[in-house]
């Protein structure tokens, strides 16, 4: 069941425009939103929050509208969509211990009996690696892999149906991180959370994330079963940010293209980083299409998809040109 | 020949003992990696091999090039820091002068060293290219040039003067996927052709795994595993290197063609 959806959806700051015309659904399980610093992943999560109005689509929430939701169905969305930033002390009032925050949150939402709250904070505060103990301590007392558990207790105490993540695990170490990746995969699996995943951490996305979109330029570039786009992208971003992200034991990562190239004004926004660019790509802006079970918006598509990894050239030679890559 | 040498250091604030490393050696063209979480001490044992450590009490030998760091005088300390070994660090913009061109701030830096005129633009635009950076970058602003950029220029500046360590603290952690794989090819490049010697801190394992040619596992202040990067990886011993192996997050292999 859609629980939150972009239909079409344009953001801009001021006459800039940041988004372009996104459709994204989010369902029961995870959805991935990959991108990187500039993307536009988290101004495209404001408008899922309804901290951002559209400039033009539609973001929709079950079957209504969110800009038309009155001031009941505005205060049923708060508590049925949670957001998770970075840095949880954002979400921790500073003069609060770590136990008064979640139980505020417990008792914003629904009703719990005096005596039960103490063990609810505790439980929660268990739930996500964290000593109950902690729920004296203030945000300045705690690390910031602390806070940040304490912010997605915090989320969850509302017991939310679907969360919103930018970001949640990226200033936690890999041992917490994993820790809170176990807890989101077993909420999903107990209790049917969604949530959607806002993140440039591939790895995390591939083990959340049933289907995922990438986003380029405030556009998706490609989207699918988040399998597909990691096994075989048919994206030239898609299948950089793959080749980009170093294995355990395994090659050097690649690098293709000149990553600093800013997003092209016409044609193809990838065009002046992409080792497959052609005459086309330049004058004529490729739209989503399908192919191979998901949609990519690339002319060259069908080439990527089915050509070698281990063909394209791997570290940009001096100067930082483009590698060769196959032209046409 | 072992460009950084480490013995027996212990650092204490106080009676608690936040660093102790009983020996850690980094050669030339040879890159060392401490790997741990946070609060296991990878970065006071970093600092530490610069003098870099503040109100804590650092005892041991450490040796960088011919300088004995604990003894040396400040001066001689600031010159191992400034052309000998290079710092590298996760946010480079905040060490850049904001109000001067990068070209200003490599001809400055050189101007100490006594390189001038012609000789300075061109060590200058050999360093940049070294990094894989376009020599025009010299004429903006730190705040006109990205992460990955500023990065590679921090690294560059540090070439051009001469350096034969570079010692790394998370420089990848704050850049996009993309970038980071740039900055690790530039690091892998420099120790492979022009034999520096790397001593990378970092809590990324996979990244680590694909070029440190040794590893040490630091966990609350204490080594719990060191040796060739193939073997702990493969065969890790110890059961904290265990759990950080497996806490990576894995890919998909790709799928060769078709």
């Amino acid at each position: 069941m859609t629980l939150l959806a972009a239909e079409g959806v344009t953001l801009a700051y001021g006459t800039t425009a940041v988004v372009h015309d996104v459709s994204l659904t989010v369902d029961e399980g995870g959805v991935g939103l990959i991108g990187e610093s500039g993307s536009g992943k988290t101004t495209l999560a404001r408008a899922l929050l309804g901290l951002l109005r559209p400039r033009s689509g539609v973001v929709r929430y079950g079957s209504r509208d969110l800009a038309g939701l009155g001031r009941a169905g505005r205060a049923e969305f708060r508590r049925a969509v949670q957001p998770v930033f970075q840095d949880g002390s954002e979400a921790l009032d500073p003069r609060m211990t770590a136990g008064a925050s979640i139980a505020e949150a417990l008792t914003t939402h629904h009703r719990v009996p005096r005596d039960e709250r103490r063990d609810r904070v505790a439980a929660l505060l268990a739930g996500v690696g964290l000593d109950p103990a902690l729920a004296g301590r203030r945000p300045h007392e705690m690390s910031g892999g602390q806070r940040q558990r304490v912010a997605i207790a915090r989320a969850l105490a509302v017991e939310p149906r679907l969360l919103v993540l930018d970001e949640p695990t990226s200033a936690l170490d890999v041992t917490v991180q994993a820790r809170i990746l176990e807890l989101l995969e077993g909420l999903a699996a107990d209790r049917g959370l969604g949530y959607l995943l806002i993140t440039h951490n591939l790895g995390v996305v591939g083990r959340l994330c049933r289907t995922s979109s990438v986003l380029f330029a405030g556009r998706v570039v490609e989207s699918g079963p988040t399998a597909d786009l990691l096994t075989r992208p048919a994206h030239p971003y898609t299948r950089a940010l793959r080749d980009a992200v170093p294995r355990l034991g395994g090659e050097p990562p690649r690098t293709a293209g000149r990553t600093e190239a800013a997003p092209a004004p016409t044609g193809c926004p990838f065009r002046l980083r992409c080792p497959w660019a052609a005459d086309r790509c330049r004058d004529e802006a490729p739209e989503l299409r399908e192919l191979a079970g998901r949609k990519v918006a690339c002319h060259r598509a069908e080439e990527v998809l089915t050509t070698p990894a281990s063909s394209v050239a791997r570290v940009p030679r001096d100067g930082g040109e483009a590698p060769d890559a196959p032209r046409q | 020949m072992n460009l950084i040498s480490v013995r027996d250091l212990v650092v204490r604030i106080g009676d608690r003992v936040i660093a102790s490393v009983p020996e850690l050696d980094v050669a030339a063209g040879e890159c060392v990696a401490i790997v741990g979480e946070s609060g296991s001490g990878k970065t006071t044992t970093l600092l530490s091999t610069l003098g870099l450590v503040h109100g804590a009490d650092v005892a041991g030998r450490i040796r960088v090039g011919e300088v004995d760091v604990l003894t040396a005088s400040p001066a001689r300390l600031r010159e191992i820091r400034g052309s000998r070994a290079a710092l590298v660090v996760q946010s480079p913009q905040a060490a850049l002068n904001p109000t001067m061109r990068l070209g200003t701030l490599m001809r400055r830096a050189l101007a100490r060293h006594g390189v001038k005129g012609a000789r300075a633009r061109e060590r200058a635009e050999e360093a940049v290219r070294a990094v894989l950076l376009d020599p025009e970058i010299l004429r903006r602003h730190p705040h006109q040039v990205s992460g990955g950029q500023a990065q590679r220029f921090v690294i560059a500046l540090a070439l051009a003067l001469g350096a034969q360590v570079l010692l790394a603290d998370e420089p990848t952690s704050a850049l996009d996927v993309t970038v980071q794989a740039e900055v690790v090819a530039v690091l892998r490049r420099l120790r492979d052709e022009r034999g520096l010697a790397v001593l990378l801190v970092s809590h990324d394992l996979a990244l680590v795994s694909t070029i440190a040619d040794r590893v040490v596992v630091m966990r609350d202040g204490a080594v719990v595993e060191s040796g060739p990067a193939a073997d702990v990886f493969a065969r890790p011993r110890d059961p904290y290197t265990r759990e950080l192996i497996a806490a990576v997050p894995r890919l998909p292999e790709p799928e060769e063609g078709s």
